[in-house]
């Protein structure tokens, strides 16, 4: 009798176990319901080529595919606009007041970008390296948070608000390298710096370059997002900063230690779409 | 129970009197201090102006940009305020080329520009026309090393220091203080920065019996036949891109700094060009052009007469010489067009109480 007992409840056990275990079963999709929000987010965990990410390398530096070695002093850029899609095709796209997120290199909390979806099984993220024009011509009082002008204390510090053209730098990449003359064509202070400010958004009146970059990443081979209400999907993605040098424009330091805004960043603003690389989700 | 009852009719009547007084609290705040819409007295002779739909000019947003204007707390140092480079002396210029007070003392770029009719300025700010409007403009001179170098978090702080700035952004923009609600009351007093009541416009719209003299007629004719182009209406500029021919050379070094519109636009039409400055209140602003290389106004015009240099973007309507490059002017055209625009300081303007330092 006792044994049946604790065979009943072993049992018991068991079922409940699995009941429980089917509640959070990966198979069923949750039928899609835009109201039905739960958490999700991205991770931009930034790395050099095969090493990891570090700031102010100098005791270790990283080298590109010109052979000149370099370290890393600031790197900042804007994703925004996240937007998720089912297997089926349908789309969510997270409202954008809670959809800028500015990842800074040198801040590890910045690298995920933290939204609400829908629940379902999504296969593909897509989102915007870079802050859309609708934006940037906002009404100041618009443009908070991380759009504020004032985040960063403004252009010369940590700043991504561009002063003398109003608008955007959406990829803030700066560091050192001793290729760099200490000329006008690389850097007469003599630092050996090199600064890429990539940002516009195809101009105000009239109109400019345009580097916003539309990304879109496909899950189905690492592994697709399971969103629940009881977990935090996070999709992570690596984000290799050597594309900037090694990607489809390949270029060298020397040749170009600095590029604002002008049409070289045209060439360097297709490297930057080739930087992200899904790797796994986390459900 | 009708005793409860009674409590909680009570409390209801206590509640309902309390919601009440609250209101008529409210509203003796909103009676004692509401803000007022102000509309630019805009000169009969001038065209409309649009007020900005995001930042609408009010009596209180006004004063709070000009104190702002006049406040060394805006800059990293605390020992630059706008005024600094916009005295309204010399309609709001420095009168140097290149000036070097900035907090780092590098000599900058380019000559510090005019402060006059710019809620009619709708082409974007600065000599290339970088920015779009006033308030997105305020952030560069703000923020730049070389200029005010302000932290502009920092900025927030101080600001927050002083309990009359706290009171007044609360009242004007029902927030507390923060650097996008700075440039917005600084655009609002700059827009007030109207220059229309000089010698010409008396004389224009027919005023105290103000009249011309000959040679200052002849210097008008001078102006509208050779000049008006691009220094065109009753704002004396087109608010246009031109290359005026001063160089044939763009270097691209300091970001491009010397290749004017081109630099913003990157379209190669716009190479060398910059904004039209207006001729207003033109005898108290020298130095002039973007550089502020030429000292004088007859360096100015000497130099359309005969210095004038040939690119491919140079302006066509500067070929005045029998199709060649260059405005003749002579000896005697120049004195009447000096004479001229002598007839266009605003006196009024320069010693407006509005808009001079409040403090």
């Amino acid at each position: 009798m006792k044994l049946v007992n604790i065979k009943s409840i072993l049992f018991t056990i068991c079922v409940a176990s699995s009941l429980a275990s089917c509640s959070k079963s990966d198979n069923i999709a949750p039928d899609f319901e835009e109201k039905n929000l739960a958490p999700f987010s991205i991770e931009f965990d930034n790395i050099v080529g095969e090493r990891t990410f570090s700031i102010n390398n100098t005791g270790s530096l990283y080298t590109n595919a010109t052979g000149e070695k370099f370290s890393i002093s600031m790197l900042q850029y804007f994703i925004s606009n996240i937007k998720v899609t089912t297997a089926a095709g349908k789309t969510y796209i997270v409202p954008q007041e809670k959809s800028y997120f500015l990842i800074n290199g040198a801040d590890k909390t910045t690298r995920f970008t933290k939204v609400e979806v829908p629940e379902g099984d999504y296969t593909k993220v897509t989102f915007t390296l870079g802050v859309d024009s609708l934006r940037s011509t906002m009404d100041l009082s618009k443009r908070t948070g991380v759009l504020d002008p004032a985040a960063g204390g403004g252009h010369d510090g940590g700043g991504m608000y561009w002063g003398w053209n109003s608008g955007y730098i959406f990829f803030k990449y700066e560091g050192n390298s001793n290729v760099i003359s200490d000329d006008v064509k690389g850097d007469p202070t003599g630092k050996k710096q090199f600064k890429y400010h990539i940002g516009g958004f195809g101009g105000y009146s009239a109109p400019t370059i345009n580097n916003i970059k539309t990304i879109t990443v496909d899950l189905n081979a690492a592994g697709i997002a399971k969103v629940r209400k009881d977990r935090q999907s996070n999709v992570h993605l690596f984000v290799d900063v050597m594309k900037v040098f090694n990607g489809t424009n390949n270029f060298s330091i020397a040749a170009h230690p600095n590029v604002m805004f002008s049409e070289y960043s045209v060439n360097i603003a297709k490297n930057l779409a080739e930087m992200f690389r899904h790797d796994h989700t986390e459900n | 129970m009708i005793d409860l009852i009674a409590k909680k009719r009570l409390l209801y009547i206590v509640s309902f009197i309390l919601i009440i007084s609250s209101c008529k609290k409210e509203e003796m705040i909103n009676n004692d201090k509401v803000l007022h819409a102000v509309t630019l007295d805009v000169p009969s002779n001038f065209p409309k102006y649009v007020d900005d739909l995001n930042n609408p000019l009010t009596k209180e947003g006004i004063a709070l940009g000009r104190l702002l204007f006049y406040d060394t707390r805006l800059s990293g140092n605390n020992q630059l305020s706008c005024a600094s480079c916009h005295s309204q002396g010399l309609a709001f210029s420095d009168g140097v080329a290149l000036n070097n007070i900035g907090v780092s003392g590098q000599t900058l770029v380019r000559h510090s520009p005019t402060l006059i009719n710019l809620a009619w300025s709708n082409t974007g700010l600065f000599w290339d026309g970088g920015v779009t409007n006033l308030e997105s403009q305020a952030f560069a001179p703000l923020t730049s090393v070389d200029e005010m170098h302000q932290n502009l978090t920092e900025l927030e702080y101080e600001l927050k220091q002083v309990p009359d700035y706290v009171n007044r952004f609360k009242f004007v923009f029902n927030s507390e203080i923060k650097s996008a609600h700075v440039v917005k009351a600084l655009a609002q007093f700059q827009r007030t920065l109207v220059s229309g009541n000089s010698k010409y416009d008396q004389y224009v719209r027919k005023e105290n019996g103000v009249f011309l003299t000959s040679q200052e007629l002849e210097g008008l004719e001078l102006v509208n036949t050779k000049c008006k182009s691009c220094h065109s209406g009753a704002l004396f500029t087109d608010n246009g891109f031109h290359n005026n021919g001063l160089d044939n050379v763009f270097s691209d070094e300091h970001e491009g700094i010397f290749q004017g519109r081109f630099r913003v636009t990157l379209n190669p039409a716009d190479m060398g060009k910059f904004k039209t400055p207006t001729l207003r209140n033109v005898m108290l602003t020298a130095p002039y052009m973007h550089d502020g290389r030429f000292k004088t106004i007859d360096e100015v015009l000497d130099h359309y007469n005969l210095s004038l240099k040939n690119s491919p973007t140079v302006d066509q309507l500067l070929y005045q010489n029998n199709n060649q490059l260059g405005i003749a002017i002579s000896t005697n055209e120049k004195e009447a067009i000096k004479a001229f625009l002598h007839t266009l300081t605003d006196h009024h303007f320069i010693t407006n109480k509005n808009f001079s330092n409040p403090n």
